[in-house]
């Protein structure tokens, strides 16, 4: 089906009443959860999952596009007014848009922002509904070991190309591995790493993981060095752009979602570089008036941009993941297991057997971009009214929701024990500067992986070179392999000559 | 400048990560050898994660020998005090809420967990919080139970309020 068809389609069912309902309290709720101070989009989507128990999968996906979507903007919005951005991709927000806010500019660093948002989600969807059929079309003819090639690329990007070391980034992968080795192996039926407990045959829960990780880490962190006092909020005061915060804006806009979209698409995962770069962009191409205000009272091109960048950058995981099933954020590996808690697989087979579902998806993309947009401007000041809710009892209540979150599905004080136990171990992997996306990438890509390659394998009876011998899977290796070595060659090379 | 001495801390990590590999290779041994035939069987993965956590312990401990990576962390280096009482506090509230849960069922135990967590981000109006994490709970657990269909056993508070509802606790 082509894109047009394809689009048509979906809009006709996402326009019904009850699915407009479903992307409505989406793009609220997601907004309402993200704005929270520490709450990035990947625990706003996890602590968000257990409200679509009730629902069917269209409406779900729905309701999640809206989240998704809404816990971006409100990453934007802490980042500015309370200078705490809640993921990697808002910290560049955070940094011009905080000092914008400081000189009393709240309101157009917010106005830019969410502008910028809605511009760059919009051609991001616009890329998802061109690009992704044609990714679809080459995803078809991709073997096992393709795939399997494919999975160690991602595992390559994903942990050792960025952050600090890849040494530790892929320690992190790694253990992530080992959560996912956990349970039943699913072709032999063999218990795997179990230490005999029943309650681990059916393996970890991704979701748990990523609250543990996100939510009782972080908490448990900010406690370790908990300093008395209250954090202040900036006023939001006027929301208008004037003529000038306008002209200085569109240029970034636009420059910024046509850098970050392709970084998204690749399996480079990540926003940082996408921001980053279009910061460094911006601060280039500003005018010498607008270069003073870099670093000092704020300048409005380098929230316009790199906050363009980052949604459009989201937008752009999202065609790896719905159309060859390999998420590279840790937001795609949660938005996955919920598709598998549905039953539904995504990759090239699901726009053929799900048309339906996959084109509603991307039609609610627009709905739900084209809400916030309209909700959100109006609305910013009930949003900042959510920010001045205490430390205290913040923390206090997203523990109470990580925990009815893991306890309400299984009833088992074994998984609580385990919410816990790997929130202290992601407390520590805080302190010792261990990436924690790779954790829930690893862990929900490792048994695919592992699969692909038992396949690949199996069709080979048991040639081990077949990863080399089919060029298609031998190209994506060396890609791997050159991501890995690369970098770490050009710095030998840069220190000698 | 890299400290010349070794680092504590960051030795920890690696050792740490070193025996993680090793229980997982241990936890590989122990794979029932499975009676179904495959060109991989389900040990071939377990072991290979287990080498390669044993490799990057390795490389961390030597890390930690050297000098350690904590000593290049902004965060590290700028961070405040530790806070001990914040954070024994914040363990005693899950601990709590771990003890609890089971006997005298959620809102009571995530009630309890609400005060101590609270408590240790500074809050010294406990009657205040008590009163607010009740209500609270009760509310989630009455969403998840009623709304959601989610199926979580009524603790003592949930059935009182029920009966005080006039309905048959489940």
């Amino acid at each position: 089906m082509d894109a047009i068809a394809g689009l048509s389609l979906g809009f006709s069912h996402a326009l019904t009443l009850t699915n407009l309902g479903w992307a409505l309290l989406g793009c609220f709720l997601g907004t309402a959860v993200g704005v929270l101070p520490g709450i990035g989009p990947a625990l706003t989507i996890a602590l968000l999952l257990p409200i679509t128990f009730q629902v069917p999968a269209t409406g779900a996906f729905i309701l999640f596009c809206g989240v998704f979507y809404g816990a971006m903007y409100g990453g934007s919005t802490t980042s500015i007014l309370l200078n705490t951005p809640g993921e990697s991709g808002s910290i560049i927000t955070a940094l011009e848009g905080a000092k914008m806010a400081r000189s009393g500019r709240a309101g157009p660093a917010l106005a830019t922002a969410a502008i910028g948002s809605f511009v760059a989600g919009t051609i991001g969807t616009l890329g998802i509904s061109f690009l992704g059929p044609v990714v679809v079309d080459v995803a078809l003819m991709l073997g096992p070991a393709e795939y399997c090639a494919l999975m160690v690329l991602c595992f390559v990007t994903v942990s050792a190309v960025l952050g600090g070391s890849a040494l530790r980034g892929l320690t992190s992968l790694f253990l992530g591995l080992v959560l996912g080795l956990v349970g039943i192996d699913l072709q032999t039926g063999q218990p795997r790493l179990t230490f005999g407990i029943p309650e681990l045959l059916d393996g970890v829960n991704v979701v748990l993981v990523a609250v543990a990780l996100f939510a009782v880490g972080e908490t448990l962190h900010l406690a370790w060095r908990h300093v008395e006092g209250r954090q202040e909020v900036r006023q939001v005061g006027r929301l208008m752009l004037s003529r000038a915060d306008l002209r200085r804006s569109v240029g970034p806009w636009f420059r910024g979602s046509l850098l970050g979209f392709p970084f998204g698409v690749m399996p480079a995962g990540g926003t940082e570089m996408p921001t980053m770069l279009s910061y460094y962009a911006e601060r280039k191409l500003a005018s010498p008036e607008a270069q003073k205000e870099f670093g000092t009272t704020g300048a409005i091109e380098g929230v316009a941009g790199p906050e363009a960048a980052n949604n459009a950058a989201a937008a752009g995981i999202l065609v790896p993941m719905l159309t060859l099933g390999l998420p590279t954020s840790a937001t795609a590996a949660i938005m996955l297991s919920a598709f598998q808690s549905y039953g539904i697989n995504p990759g090239p087979l699901l726009f053929e057997q799900q048309a339906d579902l996959v084109w509603t998806l991307i039609a609610s993309l627009y709905v739900a971009n084209l809400m916030l947009v309209v909700l959100n401007l109006p609305l910013v000041g009930l949003w900042a009214r959510i920010l001045t809710v205490p430390q205290p009892q913040l923390y206090a209540g997203i523990l109470v929701f990580a925990t009815i979150g893991t306890y309400g599905i299984s009833n088992s004080v074994t998984d609580l024990v385990l919410l816990y136990g790997i929130g202290l171990v992601g407390m520590l992997m805080r302190r010792f500067d261990f990436p924690t996306a790779p954790v829930v990438i690893g862990m929900i890509l490792g048994p695919m992986a592992e699969q692909a390659m038992r396949q690949a394998l199996t069709i080979s009876q048991g040639d081990w070179t077949v990863f080399v011998t089919r060029p298609g899977s031998l190209a994506i290796l060396l890609l791997a392999l050159a991501a890995l070595a690369g970098p770490r060659l050009y710095a030998a090379w840069a220190r000698r000559g | 400048m890299p400290p010349s001495r070794l680092s504590g801390p960051d030795l920890a990590v690696g050792l740490c990560v070193l025996l993680l590999g090793a229980v997982v290779l241990w936890q590989a041994t122990a794979i029932p050898d499975s009676p179904i035939y495959a060109q991989v069987g389900p040990k071939a993965v377990p072991y290979a994660v287990g080498a390669g956590l044993l490799a990057l312990g390795a490389g961390l401990t030597l890390s930690g020998l050297r000098g350690g990576w904590s000593w290049t962390l902004e965060e590290v280096r700028e961070a405040p005090p530790r806070n001990l009482r914040a954070f024994l506090l914040l363990l005693a509230g899950l601990l709590v809420n771990l003890v609890l849960i089971v006997p005298l069922g959620f809102s009571l135990a995530a009630a309890g967990q609400f005060v101590l967590v609270a408590a240790a981000f500074g809050s010294r109006r406990t009657l205040r919080d008590a009163g607010l994490a009740l209500v609270l709970c009760l509310a989630v657990w009455f969403g998840f139970v009623e709304l959601l269909g989610v199926n979580i056993g009524a603790g003592l508070l949930e059935e009182a309020v029920l009966l005080a509802l006039g309905q048959e606790p489940a």
